[in-house]
C-alpha cells in the first residue's frame, strides 16, 4: 500500500463571497510526480497558497503525512518539508545567483543561528551541483535581475531544490521558456522527482505529456477528472470545460 | 584576502587611511572644527543604524531619532544632575537642576536618582532604548505592518516622544531642553572615543551584513513573502536588527549629548529622523559606507553653507538633495558600485556591453 504525503479533505476557500476552492478532496502519494491542470482561475494557485499557509482555508483539512497543517504559519509549513515556486518567478533580484541559492539552502532559519552560519565549501559544492543541474553555473556571480525570464524560473526551481523539501509545489515552471528550455525543464523535473514528491501546475500539454503519469484537472475549485494523460485527454467533461476545443491539448 | 574585517586588502588600506585621517584631524584643526567633526561622527553612527534597518532590511523607519534622542536625554540628564549637585547656574541655586526648580520640584524624583551616576545612566539608556525598540518592533512586525504603514507608525511614535519631552518639562527641561552642564566639548580624548566607537559600529555593521544573517536581511528587503515561504520568520529578523540599530542610535545620541552640551526635543523628533533618511539616500542605501559619506556630506554642506550663505543655505541643501536623488537614484555609493560592477562584468566577459548598460539603468530597490 502506498502512503499519502498530502491529503485534503473537504477543503474550502471562500474569498469575499466567491468560492475559489469548493469541497476539494485531493491527494498526492509519497514519491509521486503529479500534474495539476485546469483553465485560468480554476484555483490551482490558490490550492498551493492554502497548502503553504499563505492564508488559512475557510474549512476543511490539509493533512501532511497524516498531520493537519491547515492554518499553520508559513515557516512551520516550510519546516516540515513543503517548498513552493511561485507562478511568476520570484527570486531576489539584487542578490547574486549564488546568494539566492544560499538563501534557499536548508537549515539556519532562526535569526540567531543564521548569525553564526557560514556557507562552507560543502554548501558551495551543493549549490554548484544544483546550479549545474539548472544550467546556471556560469551565471553564479551575476545578480538575478540580469537573468532572462526562463533562467529566473530555473533559479527559483534550484532554490526550491536546495531547500530539500519532501513535497515540492511548482506553479507553472515553464512559462516564458522556449521549446528547448521547456524540454530541459521537463528532464530536470523528472530528475528531481525521483527523490521526493512533486506537484507541477502547467498549461502546456506537450510538456505535461513529457513528465506526467497522473493528471488532476481542477475546475471551479473542484476536481473534474483524474487519471493518466490519455484518460484525461479523452474525458468529455474535460473537453467541455476547455470549450470550443476538441482536446485539452489545445489549451493555452 | 578576507580577514577579520571581511574587507579586501585594498579596501582595508583605504579604511585605515580614512581612520588615520580622522584620528589626526584635531591635531591640525582647531577645537571648533574638532567638536564639529565629533558631532558629525555621531550623525554617522545614526546613519549607519538607519542603513541597517532601511538600506539592508527595507524597513523605512521615520522614528530612528527616538532612540538617538532617548540615549541623548539619559546622558544629558545624568550630566545635568551631576552638575547641579555642585554648581549654581545662571538660573538655578544648585543641588537640583534649574529647570526642576522652575517647575516647582524641590527635590530630584526618587526614580531619577540613579541617573546621578553617569556610568549607570549610559548603559541604562542604551538598554532602555533597546527594550523600547524591541517592544515597538514586536508590535509592528509581528502584525505584518510594513512599507508606508510602518513609516507612518514610526513617524507617529517619534511625534509622541517629542511631545512628551516638551510636555513633561519638570523632568526634561521641556521646550528649552537640557543645557548648562559640563560637556566634553574641546576634549581631544573624547573626540577619539567617539571615533573609536564609530569604527567599532562600522565593524559591527559589516559583521551583521556580510554574514548569512545579512544575506537574509537583504532577501527580506527584496521580497519578504518569498523569504517567509523559505521558512524564515521574517518578523524575528526585523525585530532583531531594529533593536540592535536602536541601541547603536542610543549610543550615538549619548555621545552627542556629552559633546554638544545641550539636548533638545529636536534630537528625538521626526525632523532628525527624516534628515537621517536623507543622508542615507544621498550616500546610497545598503552600502554602509554610503550612509556615512551621506551624513558627513550633507551635514558638512549644511554647516559650511550656513556659515557662508546664512539666508539661503537650507534651500541650497534642499536643491542638492533633489539633484543627487534625480541623477543618482541609488545615491553616491550606489552609483559608484554599479559602475564598478559593470566594468568588472564586461572585463570578465560575463556580459555584453548592452546588457551591462541595462544594469546601470535598473534601480536597486
Ligand atoms: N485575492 C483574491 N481576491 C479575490 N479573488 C481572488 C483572489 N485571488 C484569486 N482570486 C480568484 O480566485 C480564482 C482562482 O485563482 P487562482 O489564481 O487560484 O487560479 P489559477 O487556477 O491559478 O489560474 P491561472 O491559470 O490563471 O494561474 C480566480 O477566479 C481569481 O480571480
Ligand atoms: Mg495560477
Amino acid at each position: 500500500m502506498t502512503t499519502r504525503i498530502l491529503e485534503t479533505h473537504g477543503l474550502v476557500n471562500i474569498v469575499s463571497g466567491h468560492t475559489i476552492i469548493d469541497h476539494l478532496d485531493f491527494d498526492i502519494e509519497e514519491g509521486e510526480l503529479r500534474v495539476l491542470v485546469g483553465p485560468n482561475g480554476a484555483g490551482k494557485t490558490t490550492l498551493i497558497d492554502l497548502i503553504t499557509g499563505r492564508f488559512p482555508p475557510t474549512a476543511g483539512q490539509i493533512l501532511f503525512r497524516g498531520q493537519n497543517i491547515a492554518g499553520w504559519p508559513r515557516h512551520r509549513i516550510y519546516g516540515i518539508g513543503i517548498s513552493r515556486k511561485f507562478q511568476v518567478p520570484t527570486v531576489y533580484e539584487n542578490l547574486t545567483v549564488f546568494e539566492n541559492m544560499a538563501i534557499g539552502l536548508r537549515g539556519h532559519r532562526r535569526a540567531f543561528s543564521s548569525l553564526v552560519f557560514r556557507v562552507t565549501s560543502e554548501h558551495a559544492a551543493q549549490i554548484e551541483r544544483i546550479l549545474a543541474q539548472v544550467n546556471l553555473l556560469a551565471r553564479a556571480a551575476d545578480e538575478a535581475h540580469t537573468l532572462s525570464h526562463g533562467e529566473k524560473q530555473w533559479l527559483e526551481i534550484g532554490m526550491v531544490v536546495a531547500s530539500e523539501p519532501r513535497l515540492m509545489l511548482l506553479d507553472e515552471p515553464t512559462t516564458g521558456m522556449t521549446r528547448d528550455e521547456t524540454n530541459t525543464t521537463a528532464k530536470l523535473i523528472k530528475e528531481i522527482a525521483g527523490a521526493r514528491s512533486v506537484m507541477v501546475v502547467e498549461h502546456d500539454m506537450s510538456f505535461v505529456r513529457q513528465i506526467a503519469n497522473k493528471i488532476t484537472v481542477l475546475h471551479q475549485g473542484q476536481k473534474l477528472a483524474e487519471g493518466s494523460v490519455r484518460e484525461v485527454e479523452n474525458n468529455l467533461k474535460v473537453a467541455e470545460v476547455y470549450l470550443g476545443r476538441e482536446k485539452i491539448s489545445a489549451a493555452p | 584576502m578576507i580577514g577579520l574585517t571581511g574587507l579586501s586588502r585594498s579596501q582595508l588600506i583605504i579604511a585605515l587611511a580614512v581612520i588615520a585621517g580622522f584620528f589626526v584631524f584635531p591635531l591640525y584643526a582647531g577645537a571648533f572644527r574638532t567638536d564639529q567633526l565629533g558631532l558629525f561622527l555621531c550623525y554617522v553612527m545614526f546613519a549607519l543604524s538607519l542603513d541597517l534597518i532601511w538600506g539592508f532590511t527595507g524597513i523605512l523607519s521615520l522614528g530612528n531619532a527616538i532612540y538617538f534622542g532617548g540615549g541623548a536625554y539619559f546622558i544629558g540628564l545624568a550630566l545635568k544632575l551631576q552638575y547641579a549637585a555642585t554648581h549654581a547656574t545662571r538660573y538655578g541655586e544648585g543641588a537640583i537642576p534649574d529647570f526642576m526648580t522652575w517647575n516647582g520640584l524641590t527635590e530630584i524624583p526618587r526614580w531619577m536618582r540613579p541617573l546621578r551616576n553617569v556610568w549607570f545612566a549610559a548603559p541604562a539608556g542604551v538598554l532602555a532604548m533597546g527594550f523600547l525598540a524591541f517592544v515597538f518592533g514586536v508590535i509592528t512586525f509581528k502584525r505584518h505592518i510594513y512599507g508606508v504603514y510602518c513609516a507612518v507608525i514610526t513617524l507617529a511614535e517619534s511625534l509622541i516622544f517629542e511631545e512628551l519631552i516638551i510636555e513633561k518639562q519638570a523632568y526634561t527641561g521641556g521646550f528649552n531642553g537640557i543645557t548648562d552642564y559640563d560637556s566634553y566639548s574641546g576634549s581631544l580624548h573624547f573626540y577619539w572615543v567617539i571615533l573609536a566607537v564609530t569604527v567599532f559600529f562600522f565593524w559591527l555593521s559589516r559583521k551583521l551584513t556580510t554574514t548569512h544573517f545579512g544575506m537574509v536581511l537583504r532577501s527580506i528587503r527584496e521580497n519578504e513573502l518569498r523569504s517567509e515561504f523559505f521558512g524564515f520568520e521574517v518578523a524575528n529578523y526585523k525585530i532583531f536588527v531594529f533593536t540592535v540599530a536602536a541601541m547603536m542610535s542610543a549610543v550615538a545620541g549619548g555621545l552627542y549629548a556629552a559633546l554638544n552640551g545641550i539636548v533638545s526635543h529636536q534630537d528625538i523628533g521626526p525632523i532628525l529622523s527624516i534628515e537621517g533618511v536623507i543622508w542615507v539616500a544621498v550616500g546610497g542605501r545598503g552600502t554602509l559606507i554610503g550612509s556615512m559619506v551621506g551624513a558627513i556630506l550633507v551635514k558638512g554642506a549644511q554647516s559650511l553653507l550656513s556659515e557662508q550663505f546664512a539666508w539661503i543655505w537650507d534651500l541650497l541643501v534642499g536643491f542638492m538633495f533633489i539633484l543627487i536623488i534625480v541623477l543618482m537614484p541609488d545615491g553616491i555609493m550606489g552609483a559608484l558600485l554599479r559602475r564598478a560592477r559593470r566594468r568588472r562584468a564586461i572585463a570578465a566577459g560575463r556580459m555584453p556591453a548592452y546588457e551591462a548598460a541595462r544594469i546601470e539603468e535598473t534601480p536597486t530597490t
